[in-house]
């Protein structure tokens, strides 16, 4: 029993110094590149320091200034190149997009996953989607999805009327954020509530949920930033056990008051359920981003871009698969998912 | 406990996940914000951008909304908001891209495919050279109506991956800004608005804890 367990012990020790042994090595990316950056130090790269300023925002700012507009630094072992030379950026970002056209991926995304939302997806299928999703902003578009605007608009001036009355200071963003998610349930969803006037709605509720911090899932968001060797296997786990318990609250109810609901999964059943009712009803004359997906929509449960990780987008290129204009009723669901997290995200 | 601890971890499958990476339908609630705490603390600009509101409407009838053919002739409130958004960008680490190819950066050494770029946001959007000859520090609208570099102002990234909801959510800010500015004036509340800004805070968004204001009925 004692030699096992030494034996096992000796197999984790040799197996973590060859780990980190491994990343030691890594850590010489921008030397032998001659990009400047902060020393890293073992295991966390520069990711205390981030840490200890809360945030990257104030810590980058320093770096460039000690480093200049190109600079290098470690998020675990993970090498991230800073640039704010705006020559360099117009290459990145324009004239060599054809290169440069994926996103950092997001810790717990499999970006080849069945279904992924526009701003995970890479390769052929974030052109095929961002094709189909393009028009949803168009001018004629924007200017027929005014009216719901307006109405979220009206909503919101008859709450602030309360507190002018009442002449004292107030939090008015509480009120431009229920005002901002109004808008995402009208526009993005297609649905009219009452969350502006009643803070207990269950559509405010559950959006808001899906936002509020949680100490356990930022241990697992560094667990994949420091360990990245790990995400596939930590990606696989939490779906599991999410399906796992989410099943278990299905067949016993009783499960339900222990485990609380999943708001992303509430959401995307009501989203699910808005596409079949539109779907049933035809076409109702109101414009909003849902129904601007369903005209496009497939019959098919998925499309197979053959998106490899390392394709190569073209804005120009032509592509011939007939499905390149069209949408699955998941990848609505989940773009739509997508609208409600981020209206003024890239 | 257990099981709601485990609940709160794992009960979320990949879009949750995603979010907490972006965490954001705050962000053009922050925008909002962040306007606010520039029109309350500026009097002389609010007093600006409301003439500016005035110019465009009837006074007789106050209570119609502002249309979007409206809005997009308003040249000065878009300058407010872009100079807002130049202040304070709402995400700013949050636009990256992959290399797929090799890739040479100037004067350093060749980048290999699959590395990380990112950009540092506040370089670029208080950068005395791009935004001259005005200091940057200082909140100016008119900075706008010179051509800047394309790459000055990022606040919704660049290029074919920018922000695919930037028209809406300029279009839903300035609907929702013109409409209160005509009925209200925002009254700055001293310490109570000004110290949520001292101390933003960096949720991927980088937003105040809240926006504390009085409201007075314009005459």
């Amino acid at each position: 029993m004692l030699l096992i367990t030494g034996i096992l012990a000796t197999l984790l020790i040799v197996l973590i110094g060859t780990y980190l042994w491994q990343i030691q090595k890594s850590y010489d990316f921008f030397l032998r590149r001659n990009i400047p950056g902060p020393k890293p130090s073992l295991f966390f790269g520069n990711y205390l320091e981030v840490i200890r300023n809360k945030g990257l925002v104030f810590v980058v700012k320093q770096w460039t200034k000690k480093y200049g507009r190109i600079f290098g630094y470690f998020e675990g072992h993970t090498p991230i190149v800073v640039v704010s030379d705006p020559d360099i950026l117009q290459d990145i970002f324009i004239k060599s997009f054809s290169k440069f056209h994926s996103r950092r991926p997001s810790p717990f995304v499999d970006p080849n996953a069945k279904v992924v939302s526009l701003f995970n997806s890479i390769g052929l299928r974030w052109k095929r989607q961002r094709f189909v999703l393009n028009p949803t902003f168009s001018s004629v578009k924007l200017k027929q999805m005014s009216p719901l605007i307006q109405h979220s608009i009206q909503m919101f001036m008859s709450k602030l009327n309360e507190y002018c009355d009442k002449n004292e200071s107030f939090d008015i963003f509480t009120f431009y954020k229920r005002f901002t998610m109004d808008t995402i349930w009208s526009c993005g969803f297609g649905l009219d509530t009452d969350m502006q006037n009643n803070p207990h709605d269950p559509y405010l509720i559950n959006s808001q949920k899906v936002f509020q911090r949680n100490a356990l899932r930022r241990v697992a968001f560094l667990l994949v930033l420091l360990v990245t060797e790990l995400k596939p296997i930590l990606v696989k786990v939490f779906r599991t056990l999410s399906i796992g318990i989410n099943l278990i609250r299905q067949c016993i109810p009783a499960t339900k008051r222990l485990m609380e609901g999943n708001p992303v999964l509430w959401i995307t059943k009501q989203a699910d359920e808005m596409i079949e009712k539109r779907k049933q009803i035809g076409h109702t004359g109101r414009t909003d981003i849902l129904q601007l997906m369903i005209d496009s929509m497939s019959d098919s449960d998925s499309i197979d871009d053959h998106s490899g990780s390392h394709e190569k987008t073209d804005d120009n290129e032509e592509i011939e698969a007939p499905l390149v204009r069209k949408i699955t009723k998941h990848e609505i669901s989940a773009n739509v998912f997508l609208f409600s997290k981020s209206i003024v995200f890239t | 406990m257990f099981f709601y601890l485990v609940s709160q971890l794992f009960l979320r499958d990949d879009f949750l996940f995603d979010s907490i990476v972006i965490a954001g339908y705050e962000t053009t609630s922050t925008a909002l914000s962040y306007a606010t705490y520039i029109l309350a603390t500026h009097p002389e600009e609010q007093r600006k951008l409301q003439e500016h509101i005035d110019d465009h409407f009837n006074p007789e009838t106050d209570d119609t909304m502002p249309t979007y053919d409206l809005i997009s002739g308003m040249d000065y409130l878009d300058m407010f908001i872009r100079e807002t958004l130049r202040m304070f960008p709402i995400a700013p680490s949050v636009i990256t891209r992959v290399s797929i190819e090799d890739f040479h950066l100037k004067d350093m050494g060749v980048v290999p495919a699959g590395t990380i770029f990112s950009i540092d946001m506040n370089a670029l959007h208080y950068d005395p050279v791009l935004w001259g000859p005005e200091d940057p520090n200082e909140f100016h609208p008119e900075r706008f109506e010179t051509k800047r570099h394309p790459m000055a102002w990022i606040p919704f990234g660049a290029g074919p991956r920018n922000c695919i909801g930037m028209r809406f959510s300029l279009l839903e800010m300035k609907m929702l800004l013109v409409r209160l500015l005509k009925t209200y004036t925002l009254i700055d509340c001293g310490e109570q608005t000004r110290k949520p800004f001292q101390q933003l805070e960096e949720r991927i968004v980088v937003s105040p804890e809240e926006i504390v204001v009085r409201l007075q009925r314009r005459e």
